[in-house]
């Protein structure tokens, strides 16, 4: 139940409630054995109808969802992270499995790197087998997120969700620049949720939601991505992005009225997250920190998937999510 | 939701004789500029006292500014928006570091050196802490008047004066009369003594409930006394979740609700009561959260370095104007002393491209030449997209800086990102295109290489 905190808090003060037309659609993902599926839980995220507590209403929305990114091939793992996990970075079903096993997640989140052209150029079929094997090794909700090769990602995807049918996957990404169209006929014949991801543009995002929606997909079938930029390399642009495609949805523009995932692995992009440098302190603290505070910042703009890659910062984000949302509010769905 | 106001209604109370004696050329810019913040009333000349109070009625941002610090002073509020992307947010958040009383005189002082000393430089700009605040823990006022005393003689940044205690606070506030500290903080049984004593100081106060509603009550008291305030709904020991409430309630009743009795800088403490070594980032998380809805000034107690970079960080990149690209001067720079031999780079005029790239180049000691184009504020990857970085554009970039007088080679060093350009830049002019690496934290090692050491 939704209590109406502000008036509890404060009778007398009688502000007056700002009621938007518009509702931000749940996502679900992630099929139970009642829903002929085999995770341990489903996940649900969206609902808002406001930004955090901005509504006199509280919550305002599903409790974010958080998922672990897992690599299938051991390249480009911030040094932090990798002595971190240690060597369950080499295997991507034994980094899920200790993932699952240790730390407070909601869902993995599985990147076939090695699916670039330019890197293995592993083929559909190989990737599609390592979904399954993941599939049956871990019992959490899955994300699949392809290498980012426009050309290569459709026919990936295409395939994994073959294979995953019946488990709903969340398939990532769908962009302007691939062929959406073969991603989203995929998502609708094996009934999986797409995200849609564009660069830093609200009007590419709703171009490419309307497109998708055309398709065949549903509202409550799709998450945007609008692109993250990482504390210090730009936070303020996706900040204002989320914050703009959030007041238009709830204003009432359906073609954004769907939930948005922050990636926050990119963070260990910025020079601040890696760097030894001694000035800049303690790279144990000062690493997964910084990763914590764009979780934050854009959780505050808007975002209610969180897929991010150290643990550390997945601890503190749940701690923080955890003072925050009464328990009532998980995003898990039990089986 | 805030509805905007339109800079005809301000035009229509201006003199209209677009003079540009206040150095905007027309009186409907400079109304605009009004709306924006970024002139003042007082630049017009000819203005009578009813024409220039009937125009501050209307062009007040819903959140006033406050100013605090004498010889440093520090100006916090006047918002006008909820969220950056519907104007710019203005007065970047002060961040004040507490000094507790009840502390030994050298740990004092020694922590004073740290705050003077605590430096951050990032994108160009040098960053420190903004404030002090003294708590008042011993509860004595002869002791409070000593550290104050000793924080004045230390340090020149604006103060804090924290205590419930007016005695306690006036013995404070006589060793800095003149430095406008903020007094924090009143409650309504002791809001008439804080009223008197920021009439008698110029300083301005604080004022302390949970209650909303009886916060806008004692708001009312003081404006009527013309007494500038801030807000403190929230304390150490308030949950998170109910802080965010607040703040977030305070700042939509100011700007979404018009009421002017919440229309005033918040001040908040992101200090954990009890902090456990193992959770001390939790301060720094908190104190970005507060940052982000609303706080004006943030009271906190850790200096480390991981534990502020990211919050000072965060603040540089909301406070920064969404209405124009962050760019640096187009142009030629120099690193080290570079000769007629040494290498000459490409890159973008996008200030987070242009310092990344800077920052390697000095840590990376080479002595070279720069030569930074106009993308209107694009980074690589978008310039050579969106084609604000073209062969062409390189080509006048050559000519305009006359390069081609200070060296003898003709080798041009372009990023990684724009290796597809190498082809029509040597086409477009003579010299022969190199393509360096796409992460300019390699740039070092790649000169190193390529034989190209200073």
């Amino acid at each position: 139940m939704v209590e109406d905190l502000y008036r509890l808090l404060w009778p007398k003060l009688e502000l007056p409630s700002i009621r938007y037309p518009g509702r931000i659609s749940t996502v679900r993902w992630g099929a139970t054995s009642q829903e002929g599926g085999t995770r341990k839980h489903s996940v649900e995220i969206g609902g808002d109808i406001d930004f955090p507590f901005f509504a006199l209403e509280s919550p305002t929305a599903h409790r974010p969802a958080i998922a672990i990114e897992v690599f299938d091939k051991p390249v480009g793992i911030p040094t932090p992270v990798r002595e971190c996990l240690g060597s369950v970075t080499e295997d991507p079903i034994e980094w899920a499995k200790k993932c699952a096993r240790e730390y407070p997640i909601d869902a993995i989140a599985l990147r076939l790197v090695s699916s670039d052209p330019g890197l293995e150029d592993r083929s559909s079929e190989e990737c599609a087998h390592l979904v399954k094997l993941l599939l049956e090794e871990v019992d959490l909700p899955l994300i699949v997120l392809g290498s980012g090769n426009d050309q290569k990602d459709p026919a990936v995807l295409e395939r994994v969700a073959n294979v995953a049918e019946g488990e709903r996957v969340l398939l990532s990404a769908a962009t302007l620049k691939n062929d959406y169209k073969r991603i989203a006929d995929a998502a609708v014949r094996y009934g999986h949720p797409v995200l849609s991801r564009t660069e830093c543009d609200p009007p590419s995002q709703r171009m490419l939601n309307d497109h998708l929606l055309e398709s065949g997909l549903h509202s409550n079938q799709i998450v945007m991505d609008p692109t993250t930029a990482a504390l210090g390399y730009g936070i303020e642009y996706s900040i204002s992005i989320m914050e703009q495609l959030r007041l238009d949805a709830l204003k009432g523009d359906k073609s954004v009225q769907m939930p948005i995932a922050a990636i926050t692995s990119y963070t260990w992009n910025a020079r601040e997250a890696w760097s030894e440098e001694e000035k800049l302190g303690p790279i144990e603290i000062r690493g997964p920190l910084w990763e914590t505070h764009t979780a934050i910042s854009l959780f505050l703009a808007g975002a209610g998937l969180f897929i991010m890659l150290h643990p550390d910062s997945v601890k503190q984000f749940t701690q923080i999510l955890s003072e925050i949302f009464p328990k009532n509010t998980q995003s898990r769905q039990k089986a | 939701m805030s509805r905007r106001l339109s800079p005809l209604a301000v035009y229509n109370l201006l003199p209209k004789k677009n003079c540009n004696d206040c150095g905007v050329p027309t009186c409907l810019a400079f109304a605009v500029k009004l709306i924006e913040g970024t002139v003042e009333l007082n630049a017009c000349p000819h203005l009578t006292d009813q024409q220039r109070h009937e125009i501050e009625q209307l062009v007040l941002p819903p959140v006033r500014k406050v100013v605090f610090g004498g010889r440093k002073a520090v100006t916090v509020g006047g918002e006008r928006v909820l969220h950056r992307h519907e104007l710019r947010l203005h007065n970047p958040t002060a961040i004040a570091l507490d000094v507790d009383d009840s502390e030994q005189d050298e740990v004092i002082e020694a922590r004073l050196q740290s705050i003077n000393k605590f430096r951050i430089e990032r994108a160009g700009q040098t960053l420190g802490i903004d404030a002090v605040a003294v708590l008042s823990t011993s509860k004595s006022p002869d002791r409070f008047r000593k550290v104050v005393k000793t924080v004045t003689e230390t340090s020149n940044l604006p103060l804090v004066l924290c205590s419930v205690d007016t005695e306690v606070l006036e013995a404070g506030l006589e060793e800095a009369k003149d430095d406008r500290p903020i007094l924090y903080s009143a409650t309504a049984e002791t809001l008439e003594r804080f009223i008197e004593m920021s009439k008698e100081f110029k300083c301005p106060i604080s004022l302390s409930s949970g209650d909303l509603a009886e916060l806008r009550a004692m708001a009312r008291k003081a404006m009527n006394e013309d007494v500038s305030i801030l807000l403190a709904p929230i304390t150490p020991a308030t949950n998170l979740h109910e802080a965010l409430l607040k703040l977030v309630a305070i700042r939509r009743a100011a700007i979404e609700h018009k009421y002017h009795e919440l229309g005033h800088p918040i001040i908040a403490f992101a200090v954990s009561e009890v902090c456990s070594e193992e959770e001390r980032w939790r301060d720094s998380v908190v104190a970005s959260m507060l940052m982000m809805r609303y706080a004006d000034i943030l009271v906190t107690h850790s200096l480390e370095m991981p534990l502020l970079l990211p919050v000072f960080t965060l603040r540089q990149a909301i406070y920064s104007d969404p209405r124009y690209p962050a760019s640096v001067k187009t142009g030629l720079y120099t690193y080290g002393t570079p000769n007629s031999e040494s290498p000459v780079l490409l890159t973008t005029n996008f200030t987070l491209t242009y310092y990344l790239v800077s920052g390697d180049l000095s840590a990376a000691k080479i002595d070279c030449f720069l030569l930074v184009a106009d993308t209107q504020g694009m980074s690589v990857l978008n310039a050579v997209v969106g084609r604000q970085l073209t062969s062409e554009a390189v080509k006048d970039l050559i000519h305009q800086t006359q390069i081609e007088e200070k060296i003898t080679h003709r080798k041009l060093i372009i990023p990684g990102l724009a290796a597809r350009l190498r082809g029509d830049i040597e086409d477009a002019t003579d010299w022969q295109v190199i393509v360096g690496p796409e992460e300019s934290s390699e740039i070092g090692s790649f000169l190193k290489k390529t034989g190209w050491t200073a």
